[in-house]
């Protein structure tokens, strides 16, 4: 569950942080979409070194 | 009957399904807690409860994992744009925060768990363990209480801007 969960985080954080953001770019500004862009990308950004830290615990398990 | 009308029925169903059995569950969660929190309480009956608490705490990490990209195929199913529609924005703003609420809540469910097993093994820290699990606990409280409101909020701004398929007219308002 703990893979479900940062995969999620990350994944779907860069994603719907990434195409907010994208979106304040092309249309203008929008609080709203602002907000979003902050929180999904600073989700995603806190979830990252753990994910990566899962990834990088279980290559080393494999490599023993 | 056409081929899209049956389909964007079938993922609101789902949509709405999924939400409905993940407020369902949490609450069957909440209700669960009080007896897993309390230290009086028959250590077996404790750690059964756990044990269904944290099954139950899988199946909703599913369904709320699920509740994203079946929305999002709903609003391309339903032509919403997804980034320029203000009750939609609100709404990825609402599940961009339960979002951080089950970050805050994914330890509290493991750490009663763990504790509880320590104990079934003859841990020597029980009243320290017990401790630890009520403040976990009563800590993720008001996260528990958050994702409740946003979930029936966001329910709320869906059902206000539900539009009759063919018509294109707004059901409910």
């Amino acid at each position: 569950m703990v893979w479900l969960l940062w995969i999620f985080v990350v994944g779907s954080g860069g994603i719907m942080g990434v195409s907010s953001a994208m979106s304040l770019a092309t249309r203008g500004f929008d609080i709203v979409v602002a907000l979003n862009a902050v929180l999904y990308l600073g989700v995603a950004l806190y979830g990252a070194p753990r994910l990566l830290r899962l990834i990088s615990n279980a290559t080393r398990r494999g490599a023993r | 009957m056409d081929v899209h009308y049956v389909t964007e029925i079938a993922f609101r169903g789902i949509h709405s399904f999924t939400v409905a059995a993940w407020l369902l569950l949490d609450f069957i969660v909440f209700w669960l807690h009080f007896k897993i929190k309390d230290a009086r309480a028959d250590l077996s009956e404790r750690l059964e409860r756990v044990h269904i608490m944290h099954a139950i705490d899988t199946v909703v990490a599913y369904i709320f994992v699920g509740t994203l990209p079946i929305g999002i195929a709903l609003a391309w199913l339903t032509d919403t744009p997804l980034f320029s529609t203000d009750w939609l924005n609100w709404k990825h703003l609402m599940y961009g925060l339960i979002v951080v609420a089950a970050i805050v809540l994914v330890p509290v469910s493991g750490t009663a768990l763990r504790n509880l097993e320590a104990m079934k093994k003859g841990a020597a820290n029980i009243d320290e363990l017990n401790q630890q699990i009520e403040r976990d606990m009563n800590r993720g409280l008001p996260w528990v209480f958050l994702i409740w409101t946003l979930i029936i909020v966001m329910t709320l701004i869906s059902v206000f801007n539900l539009k009759c398929p063919h018509c294109h007219q707004f059901i409910f308002r």
